[in-house]
Order: structure tokens, then C-alpha cells, then sequence
């Protein structure tokens, strides 16, 4: 059974959002909503300044917070590691997104769904298509693209990714390119004083 | 919102900086105080004996705190859904608390408000201990819930459940002895023992939440951040005028001018400055929450950046 | 468990449509889901060479182009005949037919007329055969900036130099990569997404590049080293580089210079090669210590530099005159010019000269070439300046110093399309020099036919921007017609040329306009009838634009059935054409464009009208063969493939590149005799010249009227040209970056003038000015503010989508005194001050 997981090659990085455009694509989420994204900082003072980019999306944590105050056990982690939602278990208290330290949970608002990205209170045949797969009043979230994963495919945001930056595998393959990767260059996880055992690891510039 | 050094208060999630929580508001904010206060009050309510402050208490609890907590979530009609894991999810088992209390607590009522006791003895003694006990998890259950996650470094602390208790204790009594003054039905001893018990918990809150503030400032930079906010920044004016000053000194004050000034509407006064006080702390808790930033060691200053 | 995604049962035959990305112009592979006719997923192509499977943000939002509510999906006519911003055109739809005749009927007047009448704008790159259009119709003219506002100088000295069109440097080999202005390999430019992979991995194996850029960009932000710079001052840290090559380390190819270049060619007095009495050019013979033609001496016998005295005239060779032009471009004077510091100048040229390995040679796939693995590149930002023809000369000739042209490691060039580099023989052992690749220039005259000069501009690109003069002031330039009717096809002249107020008043002229397009726009809007095209998820088209690594065509075709009563754009301009009465000559314009006029199997009839699928059925059969029409095309996708090392490498062979550019020298003796004998007396002749050296552009003498600032445009990867620009998918992630979020300025600046991020302020520039929300940033040059693409739309039809209005163009002008005099480029950079909006 593997452990799914994620390295992250921020010197690869250039922080164009391809991943961001391509995960809105594939799940067609709904406006304001990014399983996927890109945090910019500008780091330094001028001559000396730079910025830095640094792609984020849901860790799939070993030990998910969200997974662990659900209540209704709408959240819940499949033996491979990836950590889903049922739609239709979930009552929309939210204590999941206020668990999660990395911000990787969405709340569908009421309405959300009624009016797509035209502004003209219509959806258009891509967002009927896409939106139908949410409820409003639930919480969703990156899947690793599950869906893709189970069909032997990547993620969408690896498949997209100009640069290779995101590299997706399994962390307990110890021959595997991402173990590999993670030793060579030391890769570290976001908030590791947490403890949730994240599955997505960040290679140092 | 300036936050210190050069780490800001991050807008949206595609900046980097301390991230507000921006989930609960003022319907769980809502539902925190009613459940606190009314499961205080009725639990202070079964001691004195007070059958109105006990209805009282009962109808906060399930109008208050179950209204608002139905109105907030995004499926209402799945609410039973919630009690399924009690094993782990403190909202869980907050359902489940709930539930019992609704339950036990209204055929309490019911065996009270009748000239006759409908039950005696044995069942009506696991009634009253099913609704008491039930309405004590109530009172500071919310605290868990909030510190249950490792998320908001300013939450996670065995404190916060504790000061929820205490609050609500707090509350319980206020409305106990704002109840007994207006309807003039108090029993003078428990008047003044509650009396007693309203300065000695006011003190204890002001020194709870100096010690919060003690640790959460050395606890690391985000939980600083918050006690910034609440100390000098966006939220000051609520925390330190109306939590502090409103609703714990001034409180203090004029509850012990009350025990020389024997004024009914002194006791209103008294009430609404420590519930104002009260609900302020809840809602200003949920505010100035804040999560870590998110980084990578090049975006930190060289002094913040840590390893795993 | 919830319902599943379409996109769940997603495989990976059957369902998948491959195609072409139509979201910049240069069109990665891509394969397209549909699901029961509604497309879902739009992923790179993986078989696909260019971009080897990735897609850049816009190539992922293609799908909420295909599906946009405010498509036009049907014709309009205006039936509200005031135009301009803010006003309702009351628009009707109209069929076909109706709009049609409206179109045929205004076109077909002015066209008994004059055909000159007709002003053009279009912007549509991929269906790039149809551009000879108006020139068909009769019309010369140019009413757009596309090509002009980055490639203005660019091209033609590319297609000089070794008949390319466009450069970047070797990925594969380069070991030092200098790069000027340009987001190649991280943002923008050539073909965004495989060369963002092949940048990549050059940088992991351990390239390291710098980059020179006024702001940090995405590029300058990976880059191991970002000096920042004055805008419009790169070629004179070029040139800086280039004199300590030359004066101080004296570390150069002189083998290169000698072999493959005219660097050694003997010049006169007079800047023009010395001839012999046949008119043959001469170089200086070592071993005879004389003069001899360039093919009667070994090249180890030729001098490379010197200067030499026959018959009481001195001669010095083409490399020596560059070099003495570089004896005062010192690192100091240049540093004072740039601000980059000498120290860094100097560092900079030593390390690359270093890492160029002068001398090396390497084998690739049997054969052995020299390797040069440090080269420069450079767009936009380093060239499109008042003296764009020196800044490109200067960057070739810094990277012949170390001989890199064209070989493994340095600089490439690319070609314009599948039919490679443009290199034939030409005069004194010499390549044919080849500015024009897009269209052939029409001889001198005077007065004029076209309303943008290009009859005045031998060696340049289009000059859209001069409308602006020539149009308002058309007495000066002998103009002796006004432009009645406008055709705008995919393009948005109210954006993309400097000095809207000027082109507004243009488009207030014109007694008709009709408009192509997808959306209303700044320019559309002003349409009296709007055909609706078809988006590139529609539409069907063979594409090969300037690929850098790769050759072949990829095919565009459409993947669902298009929405709405849209027609193909070639149906557009072919059915107007026929109601028109030139068919014939628009068929035959094709059969040239198309290349069917080499191989005539597949030439159009005159008379006859072919749909787009037969065009291009035709087109694929003539370049691959005939079991490689359409119908292949669609099985398979592309036909791209790897250029082999002969393709890429030397493609000049024996043929000498330029190095003195006397052919500019003399191209412009000439206009000057034509525009004497017209009594033409105010025309500049000043950039007509064989060698680059630094002079100061209008740009930098505004300084002294006040304008202290200079003002910057950019894009990154999220935007490109103005249609993204209001794409809600792409817009709602843009706004949350500070760099899109108002105009940058650098935090010593803002301190110094008391501005605050989100303070309102106010850019004006002698030309106009523009108003927006200041941004402090530390990653910008303390000189510079920049305004980025992303801000600068000022219609938008999508209300989820704000109007930012910081509208950049509207600070530079079009006029001559701001165009490079020899090749039409525009000035990309303005001069402004900062006021404080209260």
C-alpha cells in the first residue's frame, strides 16, 4: 500500500500559478476557492531583494487534525494517505478548517454554487458539469486528485507544472525518487512544530 | 493591522503572514455564551434551588446556544450526524452532552414545576446528576473544542478550558443573583454566598487571564501576535475597555459596592457589564486568533527560521 | 459517496482531442477531454516536443475562454451611432447575411475609392497567412503596435545576422547565462512552457544566470545574481562589458571574428568597405601587408584588427573600428550611464568570457563544432528603445567577441516558422541579409501609401505607433489621403499603441468600423458591426511559431462544436474577399503564403473558394507529404520533432554573419538620396549606422524637463497580451500578488516622497498621464515604477473582474522623435513624475 506523497522543488519554482489554473481546472472549483496556490514573498531590501515563491496545497497530514475534531467522520484518511471528504456526511461546522494549520480547507458558502465565474448569475456548461460534484454547505478540499490517482495518474498540478517543481510519489518507497530526494537535500515540512506529520515536502532552494 | 517586525497579518491565503481565523464568528461566538452562561446558570440554579433561574438556564442553553449552533452550520438538517464521533471530536461529544442535558435536564424541569414530584428517589436522583453533570461539560467543553487543534498556537492551551469554566461559572452566578434580585424570591444566604462567589470568580478570571497572556506572550511569535492585538492592536479597545475594565473591574467594583448598596437596578448594571465582558472575551478570542505563517526558511528573518 | 467528477473516469484514449493552445501566440501541444460534448480538461501534450506535456496558467484557463458568458456569439450591429468609452452602442444581433452585406458595402465603397482607405489591426499571430489581407484589398496600412512594441528593432537585426527571427541561448550546453530584459525560460517569451522546463533543468545541472533587469522579475528572482538597472541603459552596460573584453582582459574569438564574420573587411574613411575596382571587399593580407579580396586570402592571413595607410587613406578593419568606437565605453562611464557599478561590469564580462571557453570544441552526434557555453539573451525590456537597432547590434556583437553565435553552448538564433533560417548568399561572402520575414517592404516613396511609413523604413518592422503622427499631421509626411473605414481583427489598438487619446481621436474618423473578434474591447466596442470569430478550441489552423528547440507544425482543431452562429475567421476574410470581387488575388496571395507556388501540387484555384479544412489539408500535404493531410494531423496532433544539430548549429555554414553592419550604412545613404530627391529635409538618418556605440535616447534628456522617474510595463506568466488581462480564473489569482496589485515603487523612493502602499498616485509623462494604487516593493530599481499588464485594461465586460485603469500605454508616444530611425521601433519606456493623489 503506498503512502502517497509530495516533493516540492522550490528551486525549481518560479512561481508562474500553472498548478493553481490547472487544480481550479481539474475540480472546477468554484470562485474564490484554490486547493492549490502560490504564496509570494519579497524577501531582502533593494539591491539585495528577491522574491520567493512557495507553492502550497493540502499536506495530507499522517496525523490530520481535521480528520481528528470531524465530528461526523465526513473527513476521513484512506489507507493510502489521502485525506478526503464525503460531502454527505458534512454538517458545515467548519472545525476542520479552524484545525488546520495550513489553511487547506474550504468552506462552500450558500449560493456559491448558483453563480459561476460570469457574473451574470449563469453557469456555464463546464461549471454545470464541475459544480455538480459540490454541495453547498460543505467543506472541500485538495484530494491529491484521487481520482487521477487511481487511474495510475498524476495529480494535475504535477502534470502541469512547467518547471518539474512538484514531484509525486510514494514516501515509503525507500528507493523511491521522492525518499531519495527528501535525503539528498534535505527536505523539510511546512510547521513541523504541529505535529501532523505532513506528506508534502519542500526541497531548499 | 501592523504586525510586528516584517511578518504582516496576511489578507488571503496567497500571502504570506499570520493568518486570521476567519471560520467562527459571531453565531459560534453566540453559542459559546449562551451555552456557558445558561449551563452556569443552571448549575448554580440546582444548588440555590431556584426553579425560574433554572428554566432560565435550560431555555439559554437550547434555544441560545442549540439555535445559534443551527443556524451556523452549513447543514443543519444533518446536525444528528455529529454525535458520531464522540471517540474523538470534542464537538462530538459537546452533541452528545447537549443531548443528555436536553433531555434530563427538561424532565428535571418538569419534575420540579409540577406541585407533585413525578419522579422521587433513585430516578430522580440520576436525573439531577445526568442534568448537572451535563450542563457542567457544557460550561467548559468549548474550551476543548477550541484547543483541541495544534492550528491556532493562542488556542492550544489546557487553560482555555478552564476559563471557559470559570466564565461560565462566572455567569451562571451573575444571572443566578440578577434572577433572585429581581424577582425578590433570593434566599439571603445564598444571596450572599453568591455574592461572595461573583468577587472571588471575578478575581480569579482577571488572574486567569494574566496568566494566559503571560504564557501565550512566551509561548512563540504568533501567539505574541495575538496578545499584541489584544493589548495594543485592532482588538485593545475591546479586550482591555470592555473584557477588563467593563467586565471584570468595574464588575468587581460595583458588586462590592453592592454589598453596602442594597439597589435592585445596581445588579443590572452589574449583570450586563460582566455578560458584555463575558461575550467580548469569546468573540475577541475567536478574532485575534491567528495560525503561523506558512514558510519557507528564506521568507523568515534569519532569527525566525526553524527546521524540522 | 458524493457524485464523481466527470473528469474521474477520465482515460487516456478515446476521449482525449488533440490540439493547440491558442492563449499566447505560440502554441504548445495540448489534448483536450470532452465529455458528451462539453470540454473539461485542457493538458499539455506529452508526445508533444515543445512543451513536452506542461501548460502555463493561461494554457490551463482555456476552458473559461470557450465557455465565457460574454462571448460574442452572434453578429451585431450598432444601432447607437455615438462611439467612446462609456457609451451604448445599442447593439442588434444580426445574421449573417445582413452583416455581411454591411460590411461588404462600406469595404466595397471605400475600395472603388481608394483602397488605401482602409486602415488594418490585426493581432491574431497563429492564423498568421491571413495577414496579407488588406494588402490584397489594396491597403498598406498598419493600425496596431503587435510585433512592433517588442520586435520592432529585434527582427530585423536577428534576420541579418543569420536570417532568424527570434534568439534565446543554448539550454542544452549553456554553462553562463546572461539574460537582458527578458522573462525566457521563466515568465513569458518563447514558448513558455517547455522553456521553463529546459531552463530548469539547465539551472539544476548548475547554469547559472544572471539577470539585468530594472525590477526583479520571476527571472531575476530564481537567477543567482539580479543587478537591477536604469531602463533603456542595458546596451550601455553591454557596451561596457564589450570594452573590457576588448581594451582590458584583450580575452576575444578571434578566430570566430576572423573565420565567420566580416569583422576583418577593411573600411574607409568614409564607413563604407573598401572596395576594389571590381567592387569586391578587401581585407588586410598579412603576408603582402596590402589590401586583397576577402576571397583571395587564408583566413590566417587576414588581419583582424589594425589600421592600415594606402594611398594616403586610412583603412582600418570593420573590428577595429568597433574597437575604437569602445575605447571611451569605459565601465565607469557606463556605470554612470546604467547605475550598474564598474566593479560589477568588469566581474561580470570576466566571468563570461571565462565560462565562453574560447578555443573549445565539442562533438555532438558525430560532428564537432565549437563550444561557446556563455551567452546573452535579451528582449524586450534591453531593445525596445528609441535606439533599438544599437542595442540589438550591441548584444550580437558582445556574443560574437566570444564567438557563440549559432553554436553549442551560445546564442541561437530561431527561425520564424518550419522553414528554418533565411540564409542564402549574399553580397562579399556574406549571408543575404533578411529584415523583412513577414512581408516583403514596398520600395521608396514619396508621397507615401502608407499611413505608417513603411515605405520609409527598408530594414524596419511595422510602425504601428506612427499612425498616431502621420494620421493627425498628415501634411508633414505627404499623406495624401485620409483612412476612411477601419478593420479591427483580434486586436485592440486603444490598448496596444501609445498615446490613446491620439488613436481615439483616429477612430472618431473613421466613418465605418468592423470588428472581428471574440469580445468587446477598449476597440472593439467602437465596432458598427462585430463578426464573431471562433475561440482556438473551435477553429482549425496548422501552427509553427518561432520554437526555439523544436521545428514542425502542430494542429489547432476544434474539440467541441463551436457555441453560438460564430464563423472561422479565414471564412470571415474569404467570404468578404469573394463579395468583394478578389477571390482570385486572395487565392493567389495564398497559394505564396502558404508555399504552395514551390510545390504546385496543392495550389489553390484562383476561382475557386476553399473552406478552412481544405486550406489546411492542403498546407500539411505540401510540407509533409501526402499521407500527411488533415486527417493525420488530427490523429496525431502534431508533427513536431527535435531540430537536428545541422538545423540549430552553423546554419550559416562557409557565409560570412555581420559584424560591421555596413549594409545598414548603405541602406540608408540610399533613403537619404530617395528623401532628398522627394524634398523630404526633416527625415533622421541618425541610427542608419554599421557599429553600435553609446548616445542617450529621448528617454533620458526628458530627465531634464522634470521627469525624473522612468516608467516600466511588464508581464509574468498569468498574462499575456490584453485578453487574459480580464480572465477571471487568471485574474482572481493575479490580484492577490502585490506585483499585480498597483504601481511598484521602490521603498527608499516611497519613503523619500512620503507614499504609502494603497496611497493613489499619478504617473504623467510628456506624453499623458495615469492614475492608480501605489505598491511599495523593495524589488524594483529606486528610478523605476512598473506597471504591470495586469492592471493596466480599462474596459472589462466580466463584472467579477475589477477594472484597474492604470492604463501604461497611455504614457508613450508614437512619435518619430521617440522611433528608431532605421528600423521603426518603438520607445517602450516613458519618463514621468510621481504625483501624490490626496
Amino acid at each position: 500500500m503506498p503512502r502517497w506523497g509530495m516533493v516540492i522543488d522550490l528551486k525549481r519554482c518560479v512561481g508562474c500559478n500553472a498548478c493553481t489554473i490547472a487544480c481550479k481546472q481539474e475540480h472546477g472549483t468554484p470562485p474564490d476557492i484554490h486547493f492549490a496556490r502560490v504564496v509570494t514573498r519579497e524577501v531582502g531590501t533593494y539591491p539585495h531583494a528577491k522574491r520567493t515563491f512557495l507553492p502550497l496545497l493540502c499536506n495530507h497530514c499522517e496525523d490530520a487534525p481535521c480528520e481528528r475534531v470531524c465530528p461526523t467522520g465526513a473527513t476521513y484518511i484512506r489507507p493510502d494517505g489521502i485525506v478526503m471528504v464525503d460531502a454527505d456526511k458534512c454538517i458545515g461546522c467548519r472545525a476542520c478548517a479552524v484545525a488546520c494549520p495550513y489553511l487547506n480547507r474550504h468552506f462552500i458558502e450558500p449560493g456559491l454554487l448558483q453563480a459561476g465565474y460570469g457574473g451574470n448569475g449563469d453557469l456555464t456548461p463546464f461549471e454545470s458539469l464541475k459544480f455538480a460534484a459540490f454541495q453547498e454547505g460543505t467543506m472541500t478540499k485538495c484530494t491529491f486528485c484521487a481520482h487521477r490517482v487511481d487511474q495510475g495518474l498524476e495529480p494535475a498540478c504535477v502534470v502541469t507544472c512547467p518547471t518539474e517543481a512538484r514531484i509525486f510519489g510514494d514516501l515509503d518507497d525507500p528507493d523511491g525518487r521522492l525518499s531519495r530526494l527528501i535525503e539528498e537535500r534535505k527536505g523539510w515540512t511546512l510547521l513541523p512544530e504541529c505535529g501532523t506529520k505532513p506528506c508534502v515536502y519542500y526541497l531548499d532552494e | 493591522m501592523q504586525a510586528h517586525a516584517s511578518i504582516p497579518i496576511a489578507e488571503h491565503r496567497f500571502q504570506f503572514g499570520y493568518y486570521r481565523q476567519v471560520w467562527w464568528g459571531w453565531l459560534i461566538g453566540s453559542a459559546f455564551f449562551f451555552g456557558e452562561v445558561g449551563a452556569g446558570l443552571f448549575l448554580v440554579s440546582l444548588w440555590t434551588g431556584d426553579l425560574v433561574g433554572m428554566t432560565l438556564g435550560y431555555a439559554i442553553v437550547m434555544v441560545g446556544k442549540n439555535g445559534a449552533h443551527l443556524l451556523y452550520l452549513g447543514r443543519p438538517a444533518r446536525f444528528w450526524r455529529a454525535a458520531r464521533r464522540p471517540d474523538r471530536s470534542w464537538i462530538a461529544r459537546g452533541i452528545w452532552a447537549t443531548g443528555i442535558f436536553g433531555a434530563s435536564g427538561f424532565l428535571w424541569l418538569l419534575s420540579q414545576w409540577g406541585d407533585y414530584r413525578l419522579w422521587t428517589g433513585g430516578p430522580a436522583t440520576i436525573i439531577f446528576w445526568m442534568a448537572a453533570l451535563s450542563a457542567l461539560f457544557i460550561m467548559f467543553y468549548d474550551g476543548f473544542v477550541m484547543s483541541a487543534s495544534p492550528s491556532i498556537p493562542f488556542w492550544h492551551i489546557g487553560l482555555l478550558p478552564l476559563l471557559c469554566l470559570t466564565y461560565a461559572a462566572l455567569g451562571g452566578v451573575t444571572l443566578s443573583l440578577t434572577v433572585g434580585e429581581l424577582l425578590g424570591r433570593a434566599d439571603a444566604t445564598h444571596q450572599s454566598a453568591l455574592m461572595w462567589g461573583e468577587s472571588l470568580l471575578l478575581v480569579i478570571n482577571l488572574l486567569l487571564l494574566a496568566v494566559y497572556l503571560w504564557l501565550m506572550w512566551h509561548r512563540n511569535e504568533t501567539a505574541r501576535e495575538t496578545v499584541r492585538l489584544l493589548l495594543q492592536g485592532r482588538y485593545a479597545r475591546f479586550f482591555v475597555g470592555l473584557v477588563v475594565l467593563v467586565g471584570l473591574i468595574a464588575t468587581l467594583l460595583l458588586s462590592l459596592a453592592h454589598t453596602q448598596l442594597a439597589v435592585r437596578w445596581l445588579m443590572i448594571v452589574i449583570a450586563a457589564c460582566e455578560l458584555t465582558g463575558d461575550f467580548t472575551l469569546l468573540m475577541v478570542l475567536l478574532k485575534s486568533g491567528l495560525y503561523a505563517p506558512q514558510a519557507a526558511p528564506v521568507f523568515l528573518p534569519s532569527r525566525n527560521r526553524r527546521r524540522s | 459517496m458524493a457524485i464523481q467528477h466527470a473528469s474521474h473516469h477520465s482515460s487516456m484514449t478515446g476521449q482525449w482531442i488533440p490540439s493547440t493552445c491558442g492563449m499566447c501566440l505560440h502554441g504548445c501541444g495540448i489534448r483536450v477531454q470532452v465529455v458528451d460534448g462539453v470540454a473539461v480538461k485542457i493538458e499539455g501534450d506529452p508526445t508533444n516536443p515543445d512543451n513536452l506535456g506542461k501548460l502555463c496558467p493561461k494554457g490551463n484557463a482555456g476552458l473559461s475562454r470557450l465557455y465565457d458568458p460574454t462571448r460574442i456569439l452572434k453578429p451585431m450591429k450598432r444601432t447607437n451611432p455615438a462611439k467612446g468609452p462609456g457609451i451604448d452602442p445599442g447593439w442588434v444581433e444580426i445574421e449573417w447575411e445582413e452583416a455581411y452585406e454591411i460590411v461588404a458595402r462600406e469595404l466595397g465603397r471605400v475600395r472603388r475609392d481608394d483602397p488605401r482607405k482602409l486602415l488594418c489591426a490585426i493581432g491574431d499571430f497563429q492564423r498568421i497567412i491571413l495577414w496579407g489581407w488588406p494588402a490584397v484589398f489594396g491597403s498598406p496600412n498598419f493600425f496596431t503596435s503587435l510585433g512592433n512594441y517588442c520586435g520592432g528593432s529585434y527582427h530585423p537585426v536577428n534576420g541579418m545576422v543569420d536570417g532568424s527571427f527570434a534568439a534565446i541561448n543554448d539550454y542544452a550546453y549553456c554553462n553562463y547565462w546572461i539574460q537582458l530584459g527578458s522573462g525566457d525560460g521563466f515568465s513569458s517569451h518563447l514558448h513558455v512552457s517547455g522553456s521553463t522546463k529546459r531552463m530548469a533543468d539547465a539551472r539544476m545541472r548548475g547554469m547559472k544566470v544572471v539577470v539585468v533587469d530594472p525590477r526583479c522579475s520571476p527571472a531575476a528572482a530564481k537567477a543567482d545574481e539580479w543587478i537591477p538597472i536604469v531602463p533603456g541603459t542595458d546596451r550601455a552596460f553591454v557596451l561596457g562589458m564589450a570594452h573590457v573584453l576588448v581594451h582590458e582582459l584583450r580575452r576575444y574569438d578571434r578566430q570566430f571574428l576572423r573565420e565567420h564574420t566580416n569583422a576583418p573587411y577593411l573600411v574607409g574613411e568614409d564607413g563604407f568597405f573598401w572596395r576594389d575596382e571590381r567592387g569586391r571587399a578587401q581585407v588586410w593580407d598579412l603576408r603582402v601587408d596590402a589590401p586583397r579580396p576577402w576571397n583571395d586570402v587564408p583566413r590566417e592571413a587576414m588581419a583582424l584588427e589594425g589600421t592600415f595607410q594606402v594611398d594616403g587613406h586610412r583603412l582600418r578593419t570593420g573590428f577595429q573600428v568597433w574597437k575604437d568606437i569602445l575605447v571611451d565605453h569605459t565601465p565607469e562611464r557606463m556605470a554612470e550611464i546604467s547605475t550598474v557599478p564598474a566593479s560589477t561590469i568588469r566581474r561580470l564580462a570576466r566571468e563570461f568570457v571565462g565560462a565562453a571557453q574560447i578555443g573549445a570544441t565539442i562533438e555532438i552526434e558525430g560532428k564537432v563544432y565549437p563550444f561557446r557555453p556563455a551567452a546573452l539573451n535579451y528582449y524586450r525590456g534591453a531593445q525596445s528603445h528609441a535606439n533599438g537597432l544599437l542595442d540589438n547590434m550591441t548584444y550580437k556583437l558582445f556574443n560574437m567577441l566570444v564567438g557563440n553565435i549559432d553554436v553549442p553552448g551560445g546564442h541561437l538564433g530561431v527561425p520564424l516558422d518550419h522553414r528554418g533560417f533565411f540564409i542564402s548568399p549574399g553580397e562579399d561572402g556574406m549571408i543575404k541579409p533578411e529584415p523583412h520575414q513577414l512581408h516583403p517592404i514596398p520600395p521608396f516613396k514619396y508621397p507615401p501609401d502608407s499611413t505608417h511609413l513603411m515605405e520609409w523604413f527598408p530594414i524596419g518592422f511595422d510602425a504601428g505607433q506612427l499612425n498616431a503622427e502621420t494620421l493627425l499631421e498628415p501634411e508633414r509626411f505627404g499623406l495624401d489621403y485620409q483612412p476612411e473605414v477601419l478593420l479591427l481583427y483580434h486586436s485592440n489598438p486603444l490598448w496596444n499603441m501609445p498615446e490613446t487619446d491620439k488613436i481615439e481621436q483616429i477612430m472618431r474618423r473613421m466613418k465605418f468600423i468592423v470588428a472581428i473578434d471574440i469580445h468587446l474591447t477598449e476597440s472593439t466596442q467602437w465596432a458598427d458591426v462585430f463578426l464573431p470569430d471562433r475561440t482556438y478550441l473551435e477553429s482549425t489552423l496548422l501552427n509553427c511559431l518561432e520554437p526555439p528547440v523544436v521545428t514542425g507544425h502542430s494542429l489547432r482543431q476544434p474539440v467541441v462544436e463551436p457555441l453560438g452562429d460564430t464563423r472561422d475567421a479565414y471564412e470571415i476574410l474569404t467570404e468578404l474577399a469573394e463579395r468583394l470581387g478578389f477571390l482570385d488575388d486572395w487565392n493567389d496571395l495564398l497559394n505564396v503564403v502558404c508555399g504552395f507556388v514551390a510545390n504546385t501540387t496543392y495550389m489553390l484555384d484562383p476561382d475557386r473558394r476553399y473552406t478552412v479544412e481544405e486550406l489546411w489539408d492542403r498546407f500539411a500535404r505540401s510540407v509533409y507529404g501526402d499521407d500527411r493531410g488533415l486527417e493525420w494531423f488530427k490523429r496525431h496532433g502534431h508533427a513536431v520533432r527535435y531540430r537536428t544539430p545541422e538545423e540549430t548549429y552553423m546554419p550559416y555554414g562557409d557565409l560570412r554573419i555581420p559584424f560591421y553592419f555596413e549594409y545598414v550604412k548603405r541602406v540608408g545613404a540610399q533613403l537619404r538620396q530617395q528623401m532628398e530627391a522627394a524634398g523630404i529635409t526633416d527625415w533622421r538618418f541618425d541610427n542608419y549606422v554599421p557599429l553600435p556605440f553609446w548616445k542617450n535616447s529621448p528617454v533620458i534628456e526628458d530627465g531634464e524637463r522634470g521627469y525624473d522617474f522612468y516608467a516600466i510595463t511588464f508581464k509574468e506568466a498569468l498574462h499575456t497580451f490584453a485578453d487574459t488581462v480580464v480572465m477571471p480564473w487568471l485574474t482572481e489569482v493575479s490580484e492577490k500578488d502585490p506585483v499585480h496589485q498597483g504601481i511598484l515603487i521602490n521603498r527608499a523612493t516611497a519613503e523619500r516622497l512620503g507614499i504609502e502602499t494603497g496611497q493613489r498616485i499619478r504617473l504623467v509623462s510628456p506624453a499623458g498621464r495615469i492614475e492608480g494604487r501605489a505598491q511599495v516593493v523593495e524589488g524594483i530599481h529606486p528610478q523605476v515604477v512598473g506597471v504591470s499588464n495586469a492592471i493596466t485594461r480599462e474596459y472589462v465586460t466580466n463584472p467579477t473582474v475589477r477594472v484597474k485603469g492604470a492604463h501604461f500605454n497611455r504614457l508613450l508616444t508614437g512619435s518619430m522623435r521617440y522611433t528608431d530611425s532605421a528600423t521603426g521601433g518603438l520607445e517602450s519606456t516613458a519618463r514621468v513624475r510621481i504625483e501624490v493623489i490626496d
